[in-house]
């Protein structure tokens, strides 16, 4: 026997932005900034971290709070430190051998704000389901 | 080992709502309901009581574990 409950609230849910989109700019961006640094003579590094900073900033306007996107996140968190980590540790050994020039480090940084972000969009692919509406 | 079963989509053709709706009321993504009804996603148990006291039923009743041979 159901038991007479009254009719539940519709939260108030603010309209959520889409964070596949967010991510995929982040990765478009971290990506440009590093041909930039490729390709263009005297790099701004103000540039650099304003992009860094901007990318934080416009993350974190959308909403987080679906659990599925935390977990998806989570999960591209964790390869990308591990990735870092290779690549610093790998990094610091070809330094005791060689001089590095500083360009490296922006590599370093964008490079996993773009492997984040790819992982992230591709964690949370849509299965191409279309709204149903009946069962 | 068991496999994860939901009944969301039949409780949604009895009341006829959209998985949009859905998300709407529960605070998801309709991508996170997608992924609940096909089974690849375990929900937290938090999801899965506000979606059982929107279709005024039980979680157990929602969600079920089969055996597979």
């Amino acid at each position: 026997m159901k038991q007479n409950q009254s009719t539940s609230k519709a939260k108030a849910t603010e309209k959520v932005k889409s964070l596949r989109y967010c991510h995929a700019a982040t990765a478009g961006l971290s990506i440009f900034c590093i041909l930039a640094i490729l390709f263009i003579d005297n790099w701004s590094e103000m540039l650099v971290w304003l992009s860094i900073a901007g990318t934080f900033f416009f993350e974190g306007k959308f909403e987080k709070s679906d659990e599925l996107a935390k977990q998806n996140l989570s999960k591209a968190n964790a390869i990308c430190m591990w990735v870092m980590i290779a690549a610093i540790s790998i990094l610091g050994i070809y330094a005791r051998h060689r001089a590095i020039g500083a360009d490296v480090f922006p590599f370093i940084v964008f490079g996993s704000l773009a492997l984040r972000s790819i992982l992230f969009v591709i964690y949370d692919a849509p299965f191409g389901a279309k709204e149903e509406t009946d069962a | 080992m068991p496999e994860l079963h939901t009944k969301i989509r039949e409780y949604r053709a009895k009341t006829s709502m959209s998985q949009s709706e859905l998300a709407e009321l529960t605070g998801v993504r309709r991508e996170t309901i997608i992924r609940l009804e096909k089974g690849q996603y375990n929900p937290s148990l938090k999801l899965a009581m506000d979606i059982a006291h929107i279709f005024h039923t039980t979680v157990e009743e929602l969600f079920c574990f089969t055996e597979q041979d």
